[in-house]
């Protein structure tokens, strides 16, 4: 009887480590379908940058938070002034109280854009998921990706060159 | 084993079950817990230590409810878990706010109706199993115990996981977008 309880209970702890895996792959499958919907919604490669994203020469990183976002949050967490090689532009849109806080963990090295003028830059660049990131190469679109560290942004500059 | 002891060790398995995922997720990903304390005004500002402390909190009291299912003291912190919860949810929908609570290991789902009522059960769960368990019905045999707590964590992993098909629908037909060169 005892031996017949153990595997019963044996039994019903793989169950539940099969439901674990089972939400964890269909929550991976459902986040990876947004990603992909969100990077074919922005704006197109080879399309003219919003204003405010356009300006100088050569390349400028553009990188669009959401300040009720917790990705967003936890990206800002790994950026510090070493991971910036190329001009970067932050543009913060959502809660203005949670968007200071979220600006103020932003390195002094980049540019930081919220309010108002944040929701412009990312209604014109057609930004539907955050974290998104958009590389701009002389005022024109020259890639566009799903950033998960700052390393996924130095990956966009290597594969546009 | 009696119904008391069936019923005990089937709810510290579901409760502590339920809890240790949710503590699991917090410690893991701290960012969403802490940004719904900011957004239910428990903190002022976002810190990953915060949400962390929570998930540590709701893990501890998952360890207590699958170590001792017949104590009340593990289900009474439940409860309270719970009615902390019910409080700060239900004062944030008077209030007209939505946003994702990271509750139950849901990242992204918002506040509802259906949230404070999910509190609600597991409030009211783990009070009237603290009741049953403060009548102080005999232990059940360790291999008893294990498969009472075994069913529980099957039922909760079950439910999380058709929760979040639910949420997610990854079988549903999707139109294919091509991208206009």
């Amino acid at each position: 009887m005892v031996v017949q309880l153990a595997l019963v209970a044996a039994w019903l702890a793989v169950l539940s480590v099969v439901a674990l895996a089972v939400k964890r792959e269909t929550l991976f499958v459902g986040l990876s379908v947004l990603r992909s919907d969100a990077v074919i919604a922005g704006l197109s490669i080879g399309d003219a940058a919003p204003r405010g994203l356009s300006s100088g020469r050569g390349y400028r990183l553009a990188l669009f938070l959401s300040s009720d976002c917790p990705p967003c949050h936890e990206f800002a967490d790994y950026l510090n002034d070493e991971s910036i090689h190329t001009p970067l532009t932050v543009a913060i849109s959502g809660p203005p109280d949670l968007a200071s806080q979220l600006a103020a963990r932003i390195p002094r090295a980049a540019d930081v854009v919220i309010g108002e003028a944040a929701d412009t830059i990312v209604a014109a660049a057609r930004v539907t998921f955050q974290p998104f990131a958009l590389l701009v190469r002389d005022g024109i679109v020259a890639g566009k990706s799903y950033p998960t560290s700052p390393r996924s942004l130095e990956l966009m500059i290597t594969g546009a060159e | 084993m009696t119904v008391s002891q069936f019923f005990l060790t089937v709810g510290a398995g579901s409760l502590g079950s339920l809890l240790g995922l949710s503590g699991g997720q917090k410690i893991i990903s701290p960012f969403p817990a802490s940004l719904a304390m900011v957004r239910f005004g428990l903190v002022r500002r976002v810190n990953p230590a915060f949400g962390r402390t929570a998930g540590i909190v709701e893990a501890l009291v998952a360890v207590a409810l699958l170590a001792a299912p017949t104590s009340p003291w593990p289900l009474l912190a439940a409860a309270g878990l719970g009615a902390l919860f019910i409080v700060v949810v239900s004062r944030s929908l008077f209030a007209g706010k939505s946003f994702p609570c990271a509750c139950f290991g849901n990242r992204s789902e918002p506040i509802s109706v259906a949230t404070l009522v999910r509190a609600a059960c597991v409030f009211l769960a783990a009070a009237s199993l603290a009741i049953v368990a403060s009548l102080g019905p005999p232990a059940p045999p360790m291999t008893a115990s294990l498969v009472g707590l075994a069913c529980g964590a099957t039922l909760a992993c079950i439910a999380a996981a058709i929760a979040v098909l639910h949420q997610t629908r990854p079988f549903q037909k999707r139109p294919i977008v091509v991208e206009a060169t």
